[in-house]
């Protein structure tokens, strides 16, 4: 039977022993673990931060629009019915969107006209929580607009710009609020009005042409759009209208997924380098050990031992470097396409025990070749010359 | 008297690069339990690698070899090299100590391996290198010891299971000539003192003086009279 205290106590002696070597190996272990472990979680946290902002505030869970060639959506009443009546909706909100010119002396800009009840809105879109100056009671003649829209057009909360509707009527109108989400586009190219004063502007009372839907989950959201088709509506999810940037997240874990195995690759090529080196220098060891009675599932056992060490203690210095660079990384705003990000980590259970996994598994697989290959050594052959 | 060591027409061949070299060449020994024997030959006489099968790190061709009232090579790997742990203690003429332990955790290592505690197992090593006069070096790494300590603490390590048998291959071929008596000397107490059968491999005549016979190998056959060439 293998003597597990010997194992133990060898494994501890060469481990305390061969300094030079496990500091390499170790080393190569933290670097991987560190640079899987800040990949992984920064993946995860950029995942979930564009997730969490776009869905509901650019990327409504279910968008329901008007059908081809109507400028309405129709049965309005009845589709009120069937998303209260759903369990699965939580709010939604009617909108009157139209794309107009807001205008302020020179300057002119087109932009993107919601007209909304703003309750309603921010129940399902969470807009108001970026209100960062004046206030959101949006009433008639009142708008909130976007910072970036509010730094090009030159003002400030109080102002008045002009809007220019599609059907020619220009009204004068109060910026009662600025907002900043932190999506470039959002805020440069979003205002938002009251409904009825929309629907007044352009005469089209108790219409609306796009309603938005949040569900009590976002994986339901499917299931929603394609109930609200089969009723007739043209429904979307939110994976229907961000189609892009699903594939994109996509994309982005199959890329990291082949960097993880890359890395996996050559931090065990690393290791193994100097596992060879070093059992190739102790095979003599070997040899004495396997003399003095020790079984070669003993020997195996110490060099699969001390990859597993190897491997934990790596896992917890590369943690540790991964968790201060993660720190300095989220403390920095980096601009990104459309988007204002601030790097966020996510630090689940699931990417540390896949980190701790794969630096025991890189360790031990550059182990085990060389172990096997020591405790099956030959004690004369190795043992006849000093 | 029992016999500890059996061989019967032992023969080894070893084959390399299309050469056939006949190392054994039917060896046929009894060892009797509490003997000491010097194995004695000129170089390539096949004295290690008899030695190496009584010890059984090595398997003969053809032929048998009992050791310990076992047939060792009907033996496997796995049982042999308990069989070893338990029977056995091999000196060697390069010491062969662990560089990365300290004599005392060398001497202690077969006992640990047989399932011993740390402690328990320290504790019978340091009595042991007192009696071999190391006390004082038990902490020393290899490195620090001398050929001849080294050599102490080596047949300690062999001792430490109170194994019947002892082997020596050359054990006083890298020392000089009071460390060489000292380990002789050391070796002859362990037999008359442990009862311990000691079979030592040398080209040393000294070698002989100390050991209750001596025989004489010769191109892989025993004979009980010296070569010209030893």
């Amino acid at each position: 039977m293998v003597c597990l205290r010997f194992v133990l106590f060898l494994s501890y002696k060469f481990l305390s022993s061969w300094k030079k070597q496990s500091l390499i190996i170790v080393l190569v272990i933290s670097g991987a673990v560190a640079i899987y472990l800040f990949s992984y979680s920064m993946l995860n946290g950029m995942i979930k931060a564009t997730l969490d902002k776009s869905l509901g505030l650019a990327i409504p869970h279910v968008e329901i629009t008007c059908l081809e060639n109507e400028s309405y959506i129709k049965d309005v009443n009845k589709l009120y019915s069937l998303l209260y009546e759903s369990r699965e909706v939580s709010s939604f909100s009617p909108r009157l969107i139209h794309h107009v010119i807001v205008r302020l002396g020179s300057r002119s800009i087109g932009v993107e006209l919601r007209g909304v009840d703003i309750r309603r809105e921010d129940s399902v879109s969470g807009i108001l929580q970026y209100i960062v100056s004046g206030n959101n009671t949006l009433e008639s003649s009142a708008i909130l607009i976007g910072e970036r829209l509010a730094d090009k057009l030159g003002v400030e909360s109080g102002d008045r710009v002009f809007i220019v509707f599609p059907n020619g009527k220009v009204l004068k109108v109060k910026v009662i609020g600025i907002f900043d989400t932190g999506i470039l586009q959002f805020d440069e190219s979003v205002v938002y009005a009251d409904l009825r004063y929309v629907s007044e502007a352009m005469n089209e009372t108790g219409k609306v042409n796009n309603i938005i839907v949040k569900v009590t989950d976002p994986r339901v959201a499917e299931k929603v759009s394609s109930f609200l088709r089969d009723e007739g509506y043209n429904a979307r999810c939110w994976k229907e209208i961000a189609e892009n940037l699903v594939k994109l997240l996509k994309t982005e874990e199959e890329f990291t997924g082949i960097l993880m195995e890359t890395i996996l690759v050559m931090t065990s090529l690393g290791i193994m380098n100097v596992i060879i080196l070093l059992t190739e220098s102790k095979k003599r060891v070997i040899g004495i050990l396997k003399s003095i009675g020790a079984m070669s599932s003993e020997i195996l056992l110490v060099y699969l031992f001390i990859a597993v060490v190897y491997g934990f203690i790596g896992f917890i210095i590369g943690g540790i470097i991964a968790r201060i660079i993660a720190d300095i990384v989220g403390s920095i705003t980096i601009e990104l396409m459309t988007t204002s990000l601030r790097v966020s980590f996510i630090w689940d259970v699931k990417t540390i025990l896949l980190s701790l996994g794969f630096s025991i598994l890189a360790s031990t697989i550059s182990c085990a070749f060389s172990a096997y290959k020591a405790s099956t050594l030959k004690p004369v052959e190795v043992m006849r010359f000093g | 008297m029992d016999k500890i060591v059996i061989l019967r027409d032992v023969r080894k061949v070893y084959s390399e690069n299309g050469l056939t070299v006949k190392t054994l060449n039917g060896v046929t020994l009894d060892v009797e339990r509490g003997d000491f024997i010097c194995i004695m030959g000129p170089s390539g006489s096949g004295k290690t690698t008899l030695l190496n099968i009584i010890a059984t790190l090595d398997v003969p061709t053809s032929g048998e070899v009992w050791v310990c009232g076992k047939k060792v090579s009907e033996m496997d790997e796995r049982k042999l090299a308990r069989f070893r742990l338990k029977n056995i203690g091999v000196v060697f003429q390069f010491y062969n100590l662990i560089p990365e332990l300290t004599a005392l955790d060398n001497v202690a290592l077969p006992l640990i391996i047989n399932g011993e505690t740390i402690g328990k197992s320290r504790k019978k090593a340091l009595e042991l290198l007192s009696k071999f006069g190391l006390r004082n070096k038990a902490k020393s790494r290899p490195n620090q010891l001398s050929g001849g300590e080294r050599q102490r603490v080596a047949i300690a390590r062999a001792l430490i299971n109170n194994p019947p048998l002892l082997l020596a291959d050359e054990p006083t071929g890298n020392l000089d000539y009071n460390s060489k008596k000292l380990v002789y000397g050391l070796l002859r107490q362990v037999n008359r003192e442990y009862g311990c059968t000691i079979l030592m491999v040398s080209h040393d005549m000294l070698a002989s003086k100390y050991a209750k016979r001596t025989i004489y190998i010769v191109d892989g056959r025993l004979s009980s009279k010296p070569s010209i060439e030893i």
